[in-house]
């Protein structure tokens, strides 16, 4: 049974409803729809009992996300890891540091993996038999994979000069793939015409609202692992804006529902300096962002007009939260530090997020004793060439024992 | 008289998809006939059917010069769209950002009367830094690209209301 009420406008001074269907703004304000949960129900039908006897996926919080029945696609989306990271914690002299890892997201290692599973899901639920997607990269990953293992049609956007790496991570799937020419506004004009012309369901246009909600998993699992209690700070990247909201309607929702006691938790939002519209208004005390030129090797996050721009800044500020951008170099510094002491390789997004954590924590915004989740959302083999001119270089001898011995001692290693 | 005639996108499979059309007539009526959609575009008693729009050069529609009796000088242009109540439009649903020079500019009175477009504001705002109307221009497709076109032209940012779309 669905727990779905229907969709209702996210403006506070709005607030209409709609019946469930793939739409995604408000047609009396423009405001973003939203999906609404009768959380009574859920109240009485949820627990954590019930949610622990659940297979470790994403779907294990089913009643909390926007399906009328079973996930049809995605179903082992989910539940990556959490784990201390008590190295990280000693570098960034900091008492209590997790991350969560969606850098090992099931099947394309990022972030997209949950809100693309709810999307299709969706979409097979609306009765369409073509999906698409705008895309730089980690989205479409996501879309042509799912779509091939559901037997969705499926159609992807991306800008004609994108670089050949991040075209094989989706034509590898076999999906049609179209290169726009022109400029970034005119391809994503381009990409919400054709929503609109087509009637297929593109996942991040017309069925946004149930996509979004994907987000959330995220969240859950974070005060699951957590032994059921939300984190006093959560550090997530900001694209679109829209992650940083659903963590933390994530966690109010698991509070509302008596999953946890209290979500008091401090969102605070990360972006690259080269494109930081959100940080920028969030820093200058503003409600309205400014659109930017991006600028910057973050390309996985490099969204100048940010879609949820709006509901990001206020829930940064409504929750105590504060954003902080960070230069190519700090976050190339930033996947390094993560490689370094925990062993995770994180893409450039990933390195924005652990660079803006250092500074959070150096500004105090973040005090050392409080619990702190950096989010990491995407795996560093997707953006190899932004830390390719820093590494070690490797010591290459002969296949011959004399030749390691004289190296060993050049690397000042004692053998026992 | 040579005559260009310039149809809507949604009209355009009159014209085997073509859009601009030369060809020639001394009066509008003979310019459709010259065309073969004389039929297509009049009701029985000969008049212009109530969803098509004709105007000369940009101008006024030729109901209200003498109907399809308007004479046409070489070189005319003739363009040919569906109303608003004909179907085939479309509602697209934009952001408008005015920079700091053009707020006193009504440039939405502007599109209003210059294109064959509806405009509907639904919301605005204003901070210190910037300001933002959602505007919903419907009409027909072609047209509504026109009105995007000439706001664009004008200085102002035409975002769709999805904003950033490409993740």
């Amino acid at each position: 049974m669905s727990y779905v009420t229907g969709l209702k406008c996210r403006e506070t001074d709005c607030g209409r409803e709609y019946p469930n269907q793939p739409i995604h703004i408000c047609d009396y304000c423009f405001g973003k729809l939203e999906v609404a949960y009768d959380y009574e129900a859920i109240r009485a039908d949820l627990s954590r009992e019930k949610i622990a006897a659940r297979a470790p996926s994403m779907w294990r919080y089913r009643e909390l996300l926007p399906l009328d029945h079973e996930p049809t696609v995605g179903r082992e989306v989910g539940f990556t890891p959490l784990l201390r990271a008590r190295n990280l914690e000693r570098a960034l002299g900091h008492g209590e540091v997790y991350v969560k890892n969606d850098a090992v997201s099931y099947p394309t290692l990022s972030f997209k993996d949950r809100v693309v599973s709810v999307a299709l899901s969706k979409a097979r639920e609306f009765g369409f038999d073509t999906v698409a997607c705008a895309t730089t990269g980690n989205l479409g990953n996501s879309v042509a994979a799912q779509a091939v293992q559901a037997g969705l049609r499926c159609f992807i956007f991306m800008p004609a000069d994108l670089e050949a790496g991040k075209i094989v991570g989706t034509s590898i799937y076999g999906v049609n793939v179209v290169g726009i020419s022109g400029n970034y506004d005119a391809v994503n004009r381009f990409c919400t015409e054709v929503a609109d012309r087509y009637g297929w369901a593109f996942v991040n246009i017309n069925l946004r609202p149930y996509y979004a909600e994907g987000s959330k998993a995220f969240g859950f699992e974070i005060a699951e692992q957590l032994g059921w209690r939300a984190p006093q700070h959560v550090v997530a990247p900001m694209a679109g804006g829209s992650l940083i909201t659903k963590i933390d309607k994530a966690l109010r929702e698991l509070a509302h529902v008596g999953l946890i006691d209290e979500a008091p938790t401090q969102v605070h939002g990360a972006q690259a300096t080269g494109c930081s519209p959100i940080t920028t208004a969030v820093k200058a005390g503003e409600e309205l962002f400014t659109p930017q030129r991006p600028d910057t090797i973050a390309r996985s996050i490099a969204i100048g007009n940010p879609a949820d721009g709006f509901y990001a800044i206020e829930v940064i500020r409504r929750s105590g939260g504060w954003a902080e951008d960070v230069t190519d170099e700090e976050l190339v510094e930033g996947i390094s530090l993560l490689a370094e002491t925990e062993g995770i390789s994180t893409e450039t997004a990933g390195g924005v997020t652990v660079a803006v954590t250092k500074k959070l924590i150096e500004q105090g915004r973040i005090p050392a004793d409080e619990s702190v989740v950096i989010s990491i959302t995407g795996n560093g083999l997707k953006t190899q060439e932004a830390v390719v001119d820093r590494l070690r270089e490797r010591s290459i001898i002969e296949a011959d024992a004399d030749q390691f011995d004289r190296l060993l001692n050049q690397l000042h290693v004692i053998v026992a | 008289m040579a005559i260009t005639v310039k149809a809507g996108s949604a009209l355009a499979r009159l014209f085997d998809g073509n859009r601009v059309i030369e060809t020639h007539g001394a009066t509008v009526g003979e310019v459709l006939d010259n065309l073969g959609v004389r039929d297509r575009l009049c009701d029985e008693s000969g008049k212009l059917r109530r969803h098509f729009n004709l105007h000369i050069n940009g101008g006024e529609d030729v109901r209200l010069l003498q109907g399809l009796d308007t004479p046409l000088h070489d070189g005319d242009e003739l363009a040919l769209l569906s109303a608003i109540a004909g179907g085939a439009t479309v509602a697209r649903k934009v952001w408008l950002t005015f920079p700091h020079d053009l707020v006193e500019r009504p440039l939405i009175w502007e599109v209003g009367r210059s294109f064959e477009v509806i405009t509907n504001i639904r919301q605005a705002s204003v901070s210190r830094e910037v300001g933002i109307v959602g505007l919903e221009l419907s009409g027909e497709e072609e047209e509504v690209k026109r009105a995007i076109d000439f706001l664009t032209e004008a200085g102002v940012s035409v975002e769709p209301v999805e904003l950033g779309v490409v993740e």
